[in-house]
């Protein structure tokens, strides 16, 4: 027979200070876990978000990113002429080359970091529905113009609607701020690519995007640019391209699941202590409720069961606590890159359960041992009390 | 001091409630003293190494773009600078691309190298042998280690920013400050690579580090109006660069070790005042006998501390042994490798455990000397 589950709430309430000491140590060990777990998540749900399933990008053999690539202008030549890319309404060929360069900007906060200059043409907007104007001009900028996106204009000084930006040796003006949806553009700066290869004495592109006619062709049109020998480019869908880069949040959920552990060994420990105590002060308690029949076995499921309640409760605070952090905007360098990628925390509900499974693991290990003690002790001696 | 027995008998009464609240305490000293050990890392310590008596010149653009070799002798020319040394950042990808197998491969010029970089300690021999071979290579003792490399070993790195396998002789094994780099010879791929004559930074060596801040300007104002204008800056400077892109890390691990610290200082205290209640009792009895309530405040609260040192003792010491002796900093990222734990981490660490005792026995002990006889007497516990 189990015993009921009000004794265990009301035992917790009598122990109030007890409770919520307790309550508060495993709350903020969930929420630390769930704050740096949002961050990592947040940076590979941008990256994740980024990417049309009918587009490839077209890279060097053996390069990684956009920045190690270089694709010649001969052959964006023939890139165009391969059958199986999409058309726009004018009939030209869906394939934009791009440069790729990073600059250092400076940040609001002071510190210097890199951005990522993209060179696009007209057709760069049509591969990426995505982009949407914000501010000021669209697509239509000229020669000598650039556009940022929301985020590298709220995060860097001198990249507002208006300012002028030094890029290599060439200064734009900056004529439209542009939202990507939360995708890995967010963290760029638009220009011509004739600027930019200008600016950067570029005489050819990092890469070439093109887009399929549908997503059920593009592996074939992946296979016909590879087969074509006198490219010698790689092609992979830009979901996979930007999927790699999410190694990126590879060291935050390291450090998020290392802090988490050790803290919830320290936070364990405390617990043990506070159940070490439940089970001391209620010797007497246990003795009758042995008496009257409870098996060993009530006994150590309804302290496990106080303790994982315990816990869980920690669990809810402690994802309340972080809730906050959900939605701010940061960045960090994406080292397959070298450049920042700006991305905003992100609480998921997986995240959340994650979480409240943690806080139950949290309860039940430190739970066990005390009740175990509670659950081998002889009625008598329980009786007598202590 | 007479005292001291008491409060060990204490510390000891309850001795699985002690060992938790220990274990507690040393768990989170034990990241406390790993995060601190990290920042330490990105902030590693110039002097060491001669940095200050150094410059790096490079693009004012980007690390990704590069200056014309001739640049050098120009900058040789400079008043203060005694030596450079062309740097190339390589890349390449050992075995696989993995954290576990990263680490900094620079191609360079084999002679000027060990001018700008005195603190490079290698025999005259394996030096002599690395100078003389196009396709040798020299590595630090850590990489030798960690690999398991041995002289005359080939070390293949490929790069993917330009089609090129290097395959390299080891030739020597450097000391010094700083061994996990893998330098090896600038001819080599630029050769390769058409001799396109592109310098990635400069490693300048001044005669004393008061002329670095006219140095540094002397030298940008030289290439301000040409095609690659650069930016240099100090060894120091340079370094923390990197750091600073990788964004606001320090707020984060600042952030995480203050909640730590408060974590552990509301386990500490919910065992502190468990065992304070339990001992009301007793309290109310050494009252009677007429000690003050300042000494029992005393008592309590040097309980406390005591258990938090311990703690601190165990977290400090486990960090120590597990980073540096077992050596598990090595298995880190690259940016980590250099993670110790310093006088100044253990410092911190005692000191933060000394505060967290003072803190989470402050309360119980206050409660437990303000007690009044009679209630503590009457009390069951």
């Amino acid at each position: 027979m189990a015993i009921p589950l009000k004794y265990n709430l009301r035992n917790l309430i009598v122990r109030r200070v007890n409770t919520l000491m307790t309550i508060g140590t495993i709350g903020l060990v969930v929420g630390v876990f769930v704050a740096l777990m949002s961050l990592a998540n947040g940076l590979t749900i941008a990256l994740r978000a980024t990417g049309a399933p009918e587009n490839l990008i077209i890279l060097r053999q053996g390069s990684q990113t956009e920045m190690q690539s270089g694709v010649s202008k001969e052959a964006f030549q023939i890139i165009q002429n391969i059958p199986g890319i999409a058309r726009d309404q004018q009939g030209k060929p869906m394939a934009s080359a791009e440069i790729a360069v990073i600059v250092n900007l400076p940040r609001k906060t002071g510190e210097a970091t890199n951005v990522t200059v993209r060179g696009v043409s007209e057709t760069g907007f049509a591969l990426r529905p995505q982009i949407k104007l914000v501010e000021g001009k669209g697509r239509m900028f000229q020669s000598g113009e650039a556009i940022v996106s929301q985020k590298v204009a709220e995060r860097f000084s001198g990249a507002g609607l208006g300012d002028s930006l030094q890029l290599g040796r060439r200064t734009l003006t900056v004529v439209g701020i542009f939202d990507a949806g939360g995708t890995a553009f967010d963290s760029e700066i638009w220009a011509h690519v004739n600027d930019v290869a200008d600016a950067f004495d570029r005489g050819g592109y990092s890469s070439v995007m093109v887009r399929a006619e549908n997503a059920a062709t593009r592996d074939q049109l992946a296979a016909r640019i590879e087969a074509e020998q006198r490219l010698k480019l790689q092609p992979r869908s830009e979901i996979k391209y930007y999927e790699e880069q999410t190694s990126a949040s590879e060291p935050i959920r390291g450090l998020g699941i290392f802090v988490a552990i050790i803290m919830g060994i320290g936070a364990c420990f405390g617990g043990m202590n506070t159940m070490y105590a439940a089970v001391a002060y209620r010797t007497r308690e246990i003795g009758t409720l042995r008496a009257l029949g409870f098996s060993k076995l009530s006994i150590l499921t309804s302290f496990v069961i106080e303790s994982m309640i315990l816990a869980l409760i920690g669990g809810v605070v402690g994802c309340l606590l972080a809730l906050p952090v959900n939605g701010i905007a940061t960045g960090t360098m994406n080292f397959r890159t070298f450049s920042e990628l700006a991305f905003s925390f992100r609480i998921t509900p997986d995240l959340l359960i994650s979480a409240l499974i943690f806080s139950l693991v949290l309860g039940l290990v430190g739970g066990l041992l005390p009740s175990r003690l509670a659950a081998r002790m002889p009625i008598t001696k329980a009786l007598r009390g202590f | 001091m007479k005292f001291l027995r008491l409060i060990i008998k204490n510390v000891g009464r309850n001795k699985r409630r002690t060992v938790l609240t220990v274990l507690s305490v040393s768990v989170s000293v034990f990241l406390l003293a790993t995060m601190q050990a990290v920042l330490a890392s990105f902030e590693a310590n110039p002097e060491s190494t001669g940095g200050e008596y150094r410059l790096v010149v490079r693009r004012n653009t980007t690390l990704a773009d590069a200056m014309p070799e001739a640049y050098g002798p120009k900058i040789l020319q400079v008043p203060g600078v005694v030596a450079i040394s062309p740097a190339n950042w390589f890349g390449g990808v050992y075995k696989e691309d993995k954290p576990f197998y990263t680490f900094a491969q620079f191609y360079v010029d084999p002679k000027t190298i060990f001018d700008v970089h005195p603190e490079i300690q290698i025999s005259p021999q394996e030096k002599a042998a690395f100078q003389q071979e196009r396709t040798a290579a020299i590595a630090g003792k850590k990489l030798f280690d960690k690999y398991g490399w041995k002289l005359g070993d080939v070390v293949e790195v490929k790069t993917p920013y330009f089609d090129l396998n290097a395959r390299l002789n080891l030739r020597g094994m450097y000391t010094g400050p700083q061994e996990d780099t893998l330098f090896f010879h600038r001819a080599f791929v630029e050769e390769a690579l058409g001799r396109p004559g592109l310098v990635g930074t400069f490693r300048v060596r001044l005669d004393s580090p008061d002329s670095a801040p006219r140095v540094m300007e002397e030298v940008d104002r030289m290439f301000f109006n040409s095609t690659a204008p650069t930016k240099t800056e100090t060894e120091a400077a340079f370094g923390a660069m990197f750091i600073s892109m990788l964004g606001n890390v320090k707020g984060l691990i600042a952030g995480v070790g203050l909640v730590v610290v408060f974590t552990i200082t509301l386990i500490g205290a919910n065992t502190m005042a468990m065992s304070a209640r339990e001992r009301f009792t007793e309290v109310a009895v050494m009252k009677a006998l007429g000690f003050r309530p300042g000494v029992v405040w005393a008592l309590i609260l040097s309980e406390s501390v005591l258990i938090a040192l311990l703690g601190g003792v165990v977290g400090v010491v486990g960090a120590k042994v597990i980073y540096q002796f077992i050596g598990l900093g090595d298995m880190m990222p690259l940016f980590l490798q250099n993670m110790k734990i310093t006088a100044g981490t253990i410092a911190l660490g005692m000191g933060l455990s000394a505060l967290i005792g003072f803190v989470s026995g402050g309360i119980p002990a206050w409660t437990a000397a303000r007690i009044r006889i009679v209630d503590g007497l009457r009390r069951v516990a």
